[in-house]
Formats: C-alpha cells, structure tokens, sequence
C-alpha cells in the first residue's frame, strides 16, 4: 500500500514543497526536463475570465429550456416534429438561446453576493408572433405569487400565468393583438425570493413588438374572424345532445317540452332569451302566439290549459310546424342518409329498444330489444343500422329486425365506443383502468380537464375498429370520443397525450393513412374539447379553455386549422354542424336552464364595402407609403407622391418601427382619400412606446389613373398613453344593415362596452339606436346599425370605456362615416 | 469538490425529468467546465457560447445518459471536447503555429519567461499549437489536474495513449517554447496523426 503524498493547497506536493503528479513523473521518468517543463506549465496555466453575469445568464436559459423538455419519455410529445412547436427546430435550441436578451443585476445579500439575471423569449423582438407566449425566465427561485400580482403588460392583456420552474409563462388569452407595441414589467420589489430577499435593483422592463397579421386588404386590420351569434332554440335537459337533420332543423335528443290539459305540449316556461320554444297543438301544429316569446304564460291556444311538468322527448325545433316531438327522450338519435327515416333508442329495464319512425317521428317500428342501455347508433346504408346489442357485440340489424354481430367485436363494460356513419368503422376506447381519470367532456360547465394542469397525461390509446374485419388502428393519446365525418370517412379526435392537446384527423378506409395534425392555438395546458365535425368533414367546431377559463367555441378548417367563427364567449357543450359545415347547433347553459342553440357560420355571403370605405388600390398605396416611410426609402415615396408634395427626410422620422392605418375614407364627392396613420416607436430598454399621428391626403391625378400621396402632416412624437386606444376602423354593409368594426389595442372590459359609450349619431345629432358588441377575441367592437339615415354619420367612442385594467380610453374618438 | 457517487447517480435520475435537479448539476460542474472550455479556447466570448453549447447538449441529452460508474463529469467533459472541436472546425480551422507561439528567444532563461504574465499565455499558446488530441490531454492533464484514468474515459483512449499523448505534447510544447535539448531530435516536430 502506497503511502499517501502530501497535500499543498493546490494538490500534491513533493518534499520540496513543489507540485507533483505521480502520474506525469512516471510518464517523463527518464526525462526531468520535460517533468520539470510540465511543472513550468501547469503553474502558468490561464486563469478564466469570466463575466460575472453570465452564468445566472446561462441558468436562467436552461431552467427556461429544462422546464418545458425535461418530461417523462414516451409522454414527451415535443419529439414528434410539429408545425410551429419549434421555429427552426430542435437543434436551434442553443442558438435561439444566445440570441436572447439578458438584463443582469447583482444583489449584494448579508452573506452571498448573488448574481440574478432573467431573459425573456420575446424581449426587443418586434416581430413578435400573436400567438406566442411569453416567456420570462429566472436565474433564482423567485416568489411567484408576488410576481404574479405586480405583473403589468401595456396594452391591456388578459393573460393566464403558470410556471415551469423558474420561467414564468404569460399566456395571452386571446392571443396578443398584432401589430402592436407591448411592455410587460415587473416591480423591482416583486423579484424576491420567498423569504422576501429581493433580487433586483431595477424594475424589469421587457420590451417587444408583434407582427402584423396577413390581412385581406393590404390596409385593413388584421383578420378576425366573426362571432357567432346563437339563437336559442329551445329548453332541454342537461344529457341532451342535439343533430341538425337533414332538413335543417335542430333536434334534440332530450328536449322539455309539457303538456296541457288539452293535450297541447309547449316550451318549459322560464328560459330567457328563447325565440322558438314554440307552444304545439297535437299533431305538432304551433300556437298561435308563441312563434317567437318565451313560453313563461299558457298557451294562446289553450286557455283552458295549466302547464304540467316538464317532461323530456325527442324534440325537433324550428320545423316547418315550429316545435315538434318525434319521439320519447332518447340518449342516441340519427337520420338515415337520405333523411328519409329517424332511428332513436328507447331505454327500459336496463336495456334499450331500437326503434324507426318516419323522419316527422310518425310511424314508428322497434327493430330490436336487446340494445345496451347506452348504445351509439349509426346508420350503416339506408337500410341497415348499427348498434351495440346487451351482449356487448356490436351488431347490426336492417328493417325487418334480422341483427347478426359485427366483426367479433366486444366492447367491455366501462369501454367507450362510437360508431361512424356508413357502418365501416367504430371507435372503441382504452379499458377504463388504463384511463387515469375520466375526461369531463360534454360538461356544460366551464370545467378544465384533469390534464389543465400541464401535467402530461400517460399515453391513452383508443382504437379505430375495423367492423369488417376487426383490425385495429391506434389512435393516440384519445380521451374523449372522436368525430366521424358523415359517411364516417374521416375522423378526428384530440390526443391529450402532451401537455399540449393536439387536433388530429385521419381517413378512415386507408389503413395506412397518418394522422394530420390540424393546428390550434392550444399551448401547454389548455384544454380541447367537445369536437365535431362537418358532414363533408371540411369543417371541424372545438372548445378551447386556457387553464380554468370558459372554453371557447372555434370553427375552423380542417385543412389548414385557420378559425373561420369564434363563439361569442359563453360556454358550450356538444356542438354538431350541418354537412356542409355553415350551420352549427349546440348546447348552452342559461341562467334558467339548458338550452338547445344554433348559429349560421358567417361567411357565406361576405360583407360589402361601405360607400366611404377606401378603394383598394389607394389602400395598397398607403401600406406601400408608411413601409417606406418605416425604411426611410426615400425613392419608394417620391415615386408614390405627387410632385407638389415635398418628400424629405422630414416624412421619416427616425425609429420608427411600426405604422397602422386606423381608419382610411374615400370622399364621395372628391374621390379623394383622408387616412389617419399612427406612426410608432416600439419601447426599447427604458425608453417608453411613443407614437405620432399622420394624415394622408391621397387623389387621382386624373380619373382613371393611380392614386397618389398629395399631403402629409405628421404630429409630434409622445410617449403613448396608459389607457386603450382605437387602433382600426372600417365600415362595411352587411345587406342593408351598416356595421362598423371598432379594434383597441387593449383588452376591454366588455361590461362597459355599450350602446351608451359608444354611439351613431345623425347629422342633426340625435343618436341613432344602434346594436353594440363586444367581440373579447378580436378586442373589436361591433356596431350594427339596420335603420341607416342617408348622410354623413358621427361615431363616438367615450372614455368611459376601459380595458381589463380600469383605465379608461386614452382619448375620446371621433370620425365620419358614411350612411 | 465532488459530489458523492450515490448522490450524484440519483441527482442525475432526477435531472432526467426534473429542471430543478438539472439547475443543482449545472450549479456544480459549471465552473470546472467553463474552466476547461476557457483554457481550451482562451477568449470569453468563445468560452461562453462552447459552454452554453455543452449545457444545452447535456439538456438535450441526459435522457440517454446511463452511469458507466464514472463520474458524471466525465460526460460533461466529453460533450466539451467535441463542442470545442466544433468550434475550431467552424470558426477557425488551423491556426498559423508561429503566429501562436510567437517567435521565441531561444537564449532566454525558461524560468525569467515564465515569471512573466506574458509568458505564461506564451506557453498556453504553445499548447494552442498542438493537434488537437494532444492539446485536449495536456489540458484536461495540467489544466484540471484530471487522473490519467478519467482522461482516458473523456476522450475514449486506453492510459497507454494518454500517456503518449501527453507525452508527445510536451515535447512539442518544449519544441515551440525553444527550450533546448542538444543532440535529441524531437519527434513533435513532424505532422503527427494522433
């Protein structure tokens, strides 16, 4: 055994006192020069240089990065290659990191000087996507609550916090709004530690700007798309679900409907806000009177009548006779392809008969009495029916009752299972013990799923079913029950897999088809569900909830996932839409019961110009205009101009890193144009958003030829005021209603967003009655004007009108438009 | 200091799922790597971006991470040396030996050069100059006083080649400094392949 050497304070030492490495006098024993030299070299080895802030720097980056990557494997769903997951993918990761922006401060504590740095993902970057989150990033453990509370972010954003380590990440709501200068800041005296030991000796500013949008018109505001605007149908019981049958009109599976003494069956009396709870005389014949009020007093038709109480039915709204029963309540109804004949389940001691009628509900047929209690139903062809038998086989049965099983395919007791139209395939779900919780959906509640709160979820796999021959096809991460287009060719489905949720479709008939991910504004944490489809499968309706939030209703292509109607922001429950996807009916809750609604999806007969609206042309002139004045292109405006206008370096200021066109009118009279432009310097360190107002006087030089820039007048620069500001206007007919489209750049509170605060005014100045909303997605308000007066208009926008925050319109607005 | 094997193992496990796990590995072994990273490249800015580097691989990679019974370290120190020879293979693929090393005054006392500051990044330079493997084993040798053993596992070579590696590198590191030795060739002087 060796005896040990002694220790120096800088390792081994030798009797002389000088360093020494056994190993290295072994390798040079013949050689003490080159010992001697390896000495010579190890003492003169380089001290680093290291700057003191970068390894919080580097810390922070990492905790940023090891809290979104470091997951479980095999739940990880980041591996799997995603569009817009990674802008540049996995590998830009440290790049991406570098690039970043750091602000460092050293905190001298009584014991530690500690170094504290955060990043942000979004800092000094002014090409910002709306949709990213944004991401702020810690070098210490900090106290979250107390940042969460001080938070600021101007404009006005509803957000939703949450934390991954020490990276906080700041989800907008409805996106952030783009093309917009934002500032998030955080309190010096909120960055501590939770034993109150602050951190930083400077509020935290991060500065960023978003980018503009792609829009229909190269000036118009960024597109949005439009709120649906539901009309109640109808009272209905919580487990109702409801189908739009072929010809239109809304079904409800469990609709509420009395009875009179005299045999009459109407609305259950209470529920606000009804168009069509239609009083009924037998034979599904409306009462008079009851077209289009609530049902709260006896019918018209029968004086003689005392309500009842409610009972449930099978229940078609708004049909060629108002509210018609066709059947009992049932939980599983479907149209045959032809829409010739409805098939419904009726449930009795524990299992459930099968029944056919006429699609007016006439003339019904029980096809069998075996059906499982909570058999799906779907038509195979016109006259074949598939259903699941007690014995838990999925069977099918025709039109005279003969039913044989399908494909030896069982479904255990718990198991989910959907059947597609076209009697082809079926979704059958995981055996319950492999599903950890069950997923609320179809609750009419506001209510997160269990995977809300961003921890991921085991991999749950359902499987399509082949009924033909049984063969299975995975369909990952699926918890709830998918949708099938209506010949049952396409499915989709959520895959809950990730922390993320997914949209995923698929075809059907090839068993080698890969799923496609349709894109949603879903990110870690949220929720999707109460998914449809479209018959022709074009179309997909989702809910979307950031954390605990209302989900919120989208429609949306499934090609492309861009959102064609957003709900108007009360909750949903089991949205179905028409085959060709325009129409859209679903549950909603009320302050007095549950209700069956439906809703056009706009779009289909787009909107017109208003006369005063800017042609084209000179809208594409102004955003070639202020790009050059952005760029100080000085040739690109010349040429734009006319030569009476003087084009120096006084029409681009410096720094100016964004412009909007808030609102561009074409004079009738003159043909010329008026736009207001807002030109603005982002925020930048500590130098706060400022902006300048310009007018732009365009005209043709002649009829028939381009317009051109004939005057410019540019404010002073200020530093932008703390409260919402109008950011875009336009005007549009929609028939022969006038609608004008008012954004802010903040989130407003919708309370007090109305018809007093915002107004139309005629030329005499007597205030027209006008419809005002609130669209809380696009932070627009809509004004809706049916009676429109000839003539120049007044809107007015008040400052009573405040965002999220209190504070109230930074300044009254004011313009003309056209009637 | 090192962390205990036991402890380390299991930090390492957690660091697999946990950022808070991985911020305590980083907390530990970031002075000694951007040390070694710094003595390779010797300029911060490239110190800190090839650290970064390292980190961010380690973050990437720790799922796939197994104890082989050596350190952790040793992991981290691999990553360096292929992120350092990334570095020099994007950003600077040779550099001109004189230009390194200087030109040396071969009549000057070793002793009196060293005691200057100015010397001593002539000798590091000296150690800039040699092929790569060599300068990784000099530098993970009398940079961070590392065990032949545990050098032998960062850059995959059995002892034996260490040695010669090392072995070879000082006396090309003697060759470039101009510290005489009459009458022996020096082997250094020739493209070598290791």
């Amino acid at each position: 055994m060796g005896s040990m050497a002694p220790q120096g304070p800088h390792g081994p030492m030798d009797r002389m006192g000088r360093w020494d490495d056994p190993e290295l006098a072994e390798i040079f024993g013949d050689e003490p020069d080159l010992y001697e030299l390896s000495r010579t070299v190890r003492a003169a080895r380089p001290e680093s240089q290291l700057g003191p802030h970068f390894e919080p720097y580097l810390r922070a980056k990492l905790m940023d990065a090891a809290a979104r990557e470091l997951r479980p494997r095999g739940m990880s769903r980041w591996l799997r290659p995603r569009a817009g997951l990674f802008a540049t993918g996995g590998t830009a990761l440290g790049l991406a990191m570098i690039a970043a922006v750091v602000v460092t401060t050293v905190v001298y504590h009584p014991n530690d000087t500690v170094h504290f740095a955060y990043t942000a993902n979004v800092a000094e970057n002014h090409q910002v996507s709306p949709d990213d989150v944004i991401r702020v990033s810690f070098s210490q453990a900090v106290d979250h609550t107390a940042i969460e509370h001080s938070l600021q972010i101007h404009p006005a954003t509803a957000v939703q916090t949450r934390w991954e380590g020490t990276t906080l990440v700041i989800t907008p709501l409805h996106h952030l709004a783009a093309n917009t200068p934002y500032t998030v800041t955080i309190p010096h005296a909120a960055v501590r530690d939770t034993q109150g030991h602050g951190f930083a000796t400077a509020d935290i500013h991060i500065a960023f700007g978003t980018a503009a949008t792609p829009a229909p018109t190269p000036s118009a505001a960024p597109a949005t798309p439009p709120a649906l605007q539901p009309q109640a149908m109808g009272p209905v019981s919580g487990d109702s679900s409801v189908l739009i049958a072929p010809d239109g009109t809304v079904v409800a599976t469990s609709g509420l409907v009395q009875s009179t003494q005299n045999g009459a069956v109407i609305g259950v009396p209470g529920v606000t806000g009804l168009t069509s709870p239609a009083g009924l005389l037998p034979g599904g014949t409306l009462a008079p009177g009851h077209g289009n009020q609530p049902t709260a007093t006896p019918a018209a038709g029968s004086p003689t009548g005392s309500p009842a109480p409610a009972t449930a039915r099978l229940v078609q709204f708004g049909g060629p006779n108002g509210t018609a029963v066709l059947g009992p309540a049932t939980h599983a109804a479907a149209y045959s392809p032809s829409g010739r004949s409805l098939a419904y389940l009726v449930s009795h001691d524990g299992s459930a008969s099968l029944v056919v009628a006429r699609a007016d509900g006439s003339n019904p047929t029980t096809l069998v009495r075996n059906a499982d209690a909570a058999s799906p139903l779907a038509w195979a062809d016109e006259g074949d029916l598939v259903y699941l038998s007690a014995a838990e086989r999925v069977s099918t049965v025709d039109l005279e009752g003969r039913s044989r099983p399908l494909g030896g395919v069982t479904v255990g007791e718990g198991q989910d299972l959907a059947l597609a139209p076209g009697g082809q395939v079926a979704y059958v779900g995981p055996v319950p013990s492999a599903v950890p919780s069950a997923s609320p959906s179809g609750d009419i509640a506001a209510t997160p799923s269990p995977t809300a709160s961003g921890t991921p979820s085991p991999e749950i796999v359902g499987h399509l079913v082949d009924l033909g021959t049984g063969a299975l096809r995975p369909l990952p991460g699926i918890r709830q029950l998918p949708a099938f287009s209506a010949d049952g060719s396409t499915v989709a489905w959520v895959d809950e897999s990730g922390t993320t949720p997914v949209l995923d479709v698929m075809g059907t008939a090839d068993p080698n088809a890969a799923p496609a991910t349709v894109p949603t504004a879903a990110v870690d944490g949220d929720t999707l569900g109460n998914l449809g489809l479209s018959g022709d499968g074009s179309r997909l309706a989702y809910t979307l909830a950031h954390g605990d939030t209302t989900p919120a209703l989208r429609v949306a292509a499934a090609s492309t996932g861009a959102t064609i109607a957003v709900g108007d922001g009360q909750p949903v429950a089991s949205p179905v839409l028409s085959s060709g996807g325009d129409r859209i009916a679903f549950l909603r809750a009320t302050s007095s019961g549950v209700v069956a609604a439906e809703a056009l999806i706009p779009g289909s007969q787009p909107a017109q110009p208003a006369a005063d609206a800017a042609p084209a042309d000179a809208a594409a002139l102004l955003d070639q205009f202020v790009a050059a004045q952005v760029k100080h292109d000085l040739a690109t405006l010349r040429s734009l101009a006319a030569s009476s206008l003087t084009v120096d370096t006084s029409l681009t200021p410096d720094h100016v890193t964004r412009t909007y066109v808030i609102k561009a009118t074409l004079d009738q009279r003159s043909q010329a144009v008026t736009a207001d432009v807002r030109l603005v310097r982002d925020a930048s360190g500590r130098a706060p958003t400022s902006s300048a107002d310009e007018t732009l006087e365009l005209a043709r030089p002649a009829a028939g030829q381009p317009f051109q820039v004939t005057a410019v007048s540019i404010a002073d620069f200020a530093s932008a005021p703390a409260g919402p500001q109008v950011v875009h206007v336009t005007t549009e007919r929609d028939q022969l209603a006038l609608v004008v489209r008012i954004a802010f750049d903040s989130d407003l509170d919708p309370s007090s967003v109305s018809g007093s605060v915002i107004t139309l005014a005629a030329a005499n100045g007597v205030a027209l009655p006008a419809d005002v909303r609130y669209d809380v997605e696009s932070r627009t308000a809509v004004v809706r004007l049916l009676s429109v007066p000839a003539g120049t208009l007044t809107l007015s926008v008040g400052t009573a009108l405040q965002d999220i925050a209190g504070q109230s319109l930074a300044s009254g607005y004011s313009t003309t438009v056209s009637g | 200091m090192t962390l205990p094997r036991a402890y380390e193992d299991q930090l390492v496990e957690r660091a697999k799922v946990d950022a808070d796990a991985f911020g305590e590995l980083y907390d530990h072994y970031f002075a000694q790597i951007y040390r070694f990273v710094y003595s390779r490249l010797r300029d911060q800015d490239a110190a800190e971006d090839v650290t970064s580097e390292v980190f961010f691989k380690a973050l990437r990679a720790i799922h796939r991470y197994k104890p082989s019974g050596h350190p952790f370290s040793a992991w981290l120190y691999q990553i360096s040396v292929n992120a350092i020879a990334d570095h020099y293979r994007s950003k600077r693929p040779e550099q001109d030996l004189d230009a390194a090393v200087g030109v040396s005054d071969k009549q000057a006392p070793l002793d009196e050069r060293v005691a200057q500051r100015d010397e001593a990044a002539r000798i590091w330079a000296a150690i800039d100059s040699l092929p790569p493997q060599q300068r990784t084993a000099m530098t993970l040798k009398l940079g961070e006083d590392m065990k032949l053993a545990q050098i032998g596992v960062i850059m995959g070579k059995s002892e034996g080649a260490i040695k010669l590696l090392i072995h070879r590198g000082m006396i090309g590191v003697r060759q470039r400094l101009g510290v005489e030795r009459p009458g022996v060739a020096d082997p250094a002087a020739s493209p070598e392949s290791v």
